[in-house]
């Protein structure tokens, strides 16, 4: 199950890269280019992560209770 | 996007739409854990503290008429520290596009598709969001006033076939432990419905004059908290506190109660419609913005062209970010109002004031 996703995933990222990453060149979009590559890359290692194993894809909510929690727990003693 | 403007009705349908939006199934469940049988007075008091929060977002507006939300970071804070605020705005938005699209799947999930893969589910969500943002702001304000229409006749059908069963009993007795949760409650609210409307900062620059269309963002700040009243209040008559407390969907559970003549039944379909229809309308604002914050950030042209990378993120993370419902829990009560707090209501105050002082000088310097 693992594989397979992981192997559409990377038949996703090809195909996007094939339509796309010709029309930015013609354009001169480099920029756009440069955050294409970033995400697309976020996206499948984020991807494969995912498929080794669950635990060890960064979770983003941890961070944001990281620095919120502790201005939660005041104001929830407040009341 | 593209320059496209947005009419006032359509801003206030999709205003009226993104305050119902997350809430309206799952809001009188937090609010009864705080306040018992007195969520309904903290709803009234939610929903007007919340007005006030919505003139902010309006007066803000007013201030900058051709930026969005985030460059008018920039013009307040310069272009470094503007920066570190728009990538941490990003962030929220990324966060909150996650959060609902998985509370959607989980819903379905847990109700209908009980032996379907999650990432079946998630995959249909994402193709949507991907198709509307690919036809641009302008189609997905045009459909939001179509749908508003239906939504608010399917909404009120279901809560005028349900209204038979109310027991005025459940709202006894008021205010029994003092005012203390009612206000913990009714700021909870705002968190849900007034807050997170500062996603329609991205259309800024779209709207018409300010002054006719901050007239239609209230009217349609009142008309979806005004749902959100009634099913909180519906819910308190019906079920009682002590049950709305304790089941993760409510108001799903309410509708389960209409039963007219053995007949007309099973309406709880038609609250999981509305409630898939404003959860898509609201993850697709933050999903707008993450988009249209990201050009703004690196100076994009062409901002469709990040879409679908981002939806791929998206697809992938949308099942790790809430693991297990404790978690899930935590997050919504302690860390969620705060942080959407921050970039809701006390920035945009921060920033009024930032203008305010920068306008002054400027004038005293030309004369």
């Amino acid at each position: 199950m693992g594989i397979l996703s992981l192997i559409l995933v990377f038949l996703f990222d090809i195909t996007l890269c094939y339509f796309e990453v010709p029309k930015m060149l013609k354009n001169k979009m480099h920029r756009e280019l440069w955050v294409f590559f970033v995400i697309l890359f976020a996206g499948t290692l984020s991807a494969v992560l995912r498929a080794i194993d669950r635990n060890l894809v960064p979770n983003p909510t941890e961070w944001v209770m990281f620095v919120y929690e502790p201005i939660g727990t005041f104001f929830k003693e407040l009341f | 996007m593209e320059k496209i403007k947005i009419t006032n009705h359509q801003l206030g349908a999709l205003t009226a739409i993104a305050t119902a939006g997350t809430g309206i199934i799952i809001i009188s469940g937090n609010m009864a854990k705080f306040a018992k049988q007195d969520a309904w007075i903290a709803a009234i008091a939610g929903i007007l503290l919340g007005a006030a929060v919505i003139a902010v977002h309006i007066y803000l507006g007013s201030l900058h008429p051709d930026k969005t939300y985030l460059e008018i970071f920039r013009y307040a804070f310069g272009k470094w520290i503007g920066n570190l605020f728009i990538l941490a705005f990003l962030f929220l938005c990324f966060i909150a596009v996650t959060h609902i699209s998985h509370f959607m799947a989980a819903f379905m999930v847990l109700q209908y598709l009980e032996e379907t893969p999650y990432y079946a589910i998630d995959l249909l969500i994402v193709i949507v969001y991907v198709i509307a943002l690919q036809y641009g702001i302008g189609t997905i304000v045009r459909s939001s006033e179509s749908f508003v229409y239906l939504i608010s006749f399917l909404f009120l059908l279901s809560m005028g076939l349900v209204f038979p069963n109310i027991k005025v009993d459940n709202l006894l007795p008021v205010l029994e432990e003092g005012i203390k949760p009612v206000i913990a409650a009714s700021l909870y609210l705002i968190s849900y419905i007034a807050f997170p409307n500062i996603v329609i900062g991205a259309l800024y620059p779209n709207m018409k004059p300010m002054k006719g269309a901050g007239k239609a963002m209230l009217i349609g700040y009142f008309v979806g908290s005004l749902s959100i009243f009634t099913v909180v209040i519906m819910s308190m008559l019906v079920l009682g506190s002590s049950i709305v407390g304790r089941v993760p969907f409510p108001t799903y559970l309410l509708a389960k109660e209409i039963n007219v003549g053995e007949v007309l039944t099973r309406l709880e379909g038609v609250v999981a419609g509305i409630w898939a229809i404003t959860l898509f309308y609201k993850a697709l604002l933050y999903f707008y913005n993450l988009v249209i914050g990201t050009s703004i950030l690196f100076g994009l042209k062409e901002p469709k062209k990040i879409v679908l990378p981002y939806a791929l993120l998206i697809l992938i993370l949308m099942n790790i970010v809430l693991p297990d419902a404790f978690i899930e829990e935590k997050f919504n009560t302690v860390a969620w109002p705060y942080f959407i707090g921050t970039f809701g209501g006390v920035m945009p105050i921060i920033l009024i004031i930032i203008t305010k002082i920068k306008r002054s000088k400027s004038t005293k310097t030309n004369n």
